[in-house]
Formats: C-alpha cells, structure tokens, sequence
C-alpha cells in the first residue's frame, strides 16, 4: 500500500484526520476555519489532485461547498506512516 | 542549576545526513532531539503507545489522536531546540522529565516561545512553592521585572467564566504582592468547539479583576488550534502545525505601570499584512527555527 506521495500531499492528508476542513473554490482548495490565515491557506491544486487520482482522498458535497475527505484507504494508508515512523524513530534512538 | 546540552542547528544537519534515506523525516529528527534532552526513559514513559499512563504526547489510540500526538511531539522537539539557550531552561526541563504529566512544563515552554518569538528578554524559574514566591518565569517588560505563572489545568469541559474566575483567584497569592504579575491561561482544547468560548474566558477575566486585585497587570489566554500553512511561493509545500492564539486582558485596577499596556504578544504578528516578511510559512520570526518538514525550516541556518 505504499504510495509516493510528495511531502505536501500528505501534509493535506494529515490535515484533514485533524479536522482542518478543506474547501473546493472556483480557483482551486483552501484550507478554511477560525485559525486559518487566509493568505498562507491557498493549497496546490497539485498536491490535491495526487490524493484524489491515488483514492485517498475524495471530493465530498456537504450542501454548503465540496470539501475534501479522506478515504477509509487514504487512513489506512496514513496511519501506517504515522506508527511506522514513530516507531522506527524511537527503535533508532534506543539503538544508538 | 547548570545549563544542559546545546544542540547547534550545524549539528543536527550533520546527524541528519547519516540517517538511513527512509529515516530522513521530522518526527525521526523530533524524537532525536527529545532524546537528546530528555533521555530515553522519559520517551519511553510519554511517547510509547504501550506506555501505563498515556498522555498528550503518547503515539496510540485514534488516527487522529496519534496524529495530534505527532504535532505535539515535533513541536516539543522544536521549542527544545530554540530555547535550549534561556536562562532556567535546564530547570524548565528537569521538572518535565520528573513529573508524572508533562502538561505544565509543556506550557512553560509554549509561553516561553512566544515570549521569545516576541523579542522580551526572560527566563524560566524555580516556582518556590511558597505564598507570593511560587511562579515560572520572569520577564523584562520595559526594564520591569514581571512575574509570570502558567495555569494548564482549567478544569472544566464547556467553556465557563466562574471556573476562570475562580483559578485566577486561588492562584492570585503565588504572585508576588510587591512586583508586576501576569497569569498565562492555557484554554482547553474542547472550548474552542464552542462557540463564544473567548467572550466566556475574557469576562472570567474581567470577573477575577473586579474582586480587586492590583498585583495582577494582565492575564493572557491562550489556545493551540492546529492549522495547515501553504507555502506562498513553492507550490506543494505545505504543512499542519500547532499554533498559538492569545487574548491579553488588562487590568484596570493595576497597581503597576498604569502608563504601559502590559501585551507582550502583539510584537511578532504573523498574520500582518502590513509587514512583508511575514504572513510566512514558517509563522514565526525567521529566528525560531521549524522542524516540520525538515530540513526546510533550517535554511539559511545551516552554518550556524
């Protein structure tokens, strides 16, 4: 389940296990919310095009605006990383 | 106490470039730097996901807890590796490796980042435990010395400015009667799902300064919402991280400095259209040295 994605794209995919709702806008995804800055929210449509041809992510209608999810396959994916590198961290600081 | 290992940011891309091409990634070089000042038993206690007494730091349970978890260890990583130079800082982290919760050392070093994002000269100190002498750190505002203590346990689930009130009213006489004062309150994480959390916590504020305290100048709110930062000019890059959202009550009652306004955040605003340089990736002064997505941050540090 390995996938090469670049390092923005799965910033986006960690974003969006945190909660950080992103939006679908005429010129492309924003990151949108209180703590938002919106001049730095803008995301490479890029980066969200490699989640959505990968399946790990999908464009999701909630009535208000097309937000983007993660997929059940984009969290599993996800999770692996995330347990795998901390675990091969903490492995390699005790070998040290 | 003495102050401890210094890590140089020469030094840690150095030890990067020895790492397996796998292992070349933030959270292998956060949880390097933990080790480094924390030791590894203090890992295993805190981070380890089969650890007795999970915690904020700890990588298990839900994708997004351990996700959160992630954040919180790569930014502890970070506020490790910038502050490793303030005096006390050595004190700050052994409490933190001896306490059971890490909680309230971790808030130290969240005010002491923004106090240093924000250029004041301070330091961390010893809290005494004793009636006016029971605080954590001392600031230089304007040539005052003032005393600062960092509330991390509001104890309640839903917003509520009676529990503000009354944390500030019990913690009140930890201050000293004879020097300026400030409370730094960490906001729970659950509050901001609600909404008017922050017009709750300023009244509990307003509340605790109409019982009549002068020793108290200011209280500072403060809350981490994680949010993700796009590059402005480098497409595809971009990053989650925790931030931080102060609000600065003042005290009208003050008996110091009636003629300074006592904010000390509002110095470093990244959200500043009106300043060029900011607005960054980075979101904190070019001086504060990020480890997400590392070694992006370090650039332009490498030779330091």
């Amino acid at each position: 389940m390995s996938a090469p994605l670049s390092a923005g794209a799965w910033e986006v995919l960690r974003a969006l296990t945190l909660k950080i709702r992103i939006r679908e806008f005429v010129d492309g995804w924003q990151a949108v919310g209180p703590w938002q800055e919106p001049t730095t929210s803008q995301l490479d449509s890029g980066v969200v095009r490699e989640l959505l041809d990968h399946g790990f992510a999908t464009r999701e209608d909630l009535g208000i605006g097309r937000y983007l999810s993660i997929t059940p396959l984009g969290e599993r994916l996800l999770d692996k990383k995330t347990r795998d590198e901390i675990q091969a961290a903490l492995q390699w600081v005790k070998d040290q | 106490m003495g102050e401890g290992p210094i890590i140089r940011p020469r030094d840690l891309l150095a030890t990067w470039r020895t790492l397996p091409l796998e292992m070349q990634n933030d959270t292998q070089i956060a949880v390097l730097i933990i080790k480094t000042f924390l030791g590894i038993d203090w890992i295993n206690r805190h981070l380890q996901e089969n650890t007795k007494n999970p915690g904020l730091l700890t990588i298990g349970g839900s994708l997004f807890e351990a996700n959160l978890a992630r954040v919180r260890i790569i930014d502890l990583a970070e506020s490790l590796f910038n502050l490793c130079r303030i005096r006390g800082f050595r004190d700050c982290v052994e409490r933190m490796k001896t306490a059971a919760n890490p909680e309230p050392s971790l808030a130290e070093l969240h005010i002491g980042k923004m106090l240093y994002a924000n250029d004041w000269p301070f330091r961390f100190v010893v809290p005494q435990g004793k009636r006016g002498d029971n605080y954590d750190l001392q600031i230089n505002y304007y040539n005052q010395f003032v005393c600062g203590d960092v509330k991390c346990k509001v104890e309640a689930t839903v917003p509520d400015s009676r529990t503000i009130t009354n944390t500030l009213k019990s913690s009140r006489t930890q201050l000293p009667e004879n020097k300026p004062g400030i409370f730094f309150v960490k906001i729970p994480q659950q509050w901001m799902e609600h909404v008017g959390w922050e017009a709750e916590t300023i009244n509990g504020a307003i509340d605790f300064f109409e019982q009549g305290t002068g020793r108290i100048v200011s209280v500072a709110f403060y809350a981490e919402p994680i949010s993700i930062i796009a590059h402005p000019s480098r497409p595809g890059h971009a990053m989650a991280q925790q931030g931080h959202h102060f609000s600065e009550i003042i005290n009208p009652r003050r008996r110091f400095g009636k003629e300074l306004d006592w904010r000390f955040f509002g110095r470093w605003r990244p959200t500043n259209t009106n300043r060029p340089n900011i607005g960054s990736w980075n979101a904190m002064p070019p001086k504060y040295i990020r480890l997400f997505q590392f070694p992006e941050g370090l650039k332009g540090h490498e030779h330091e």
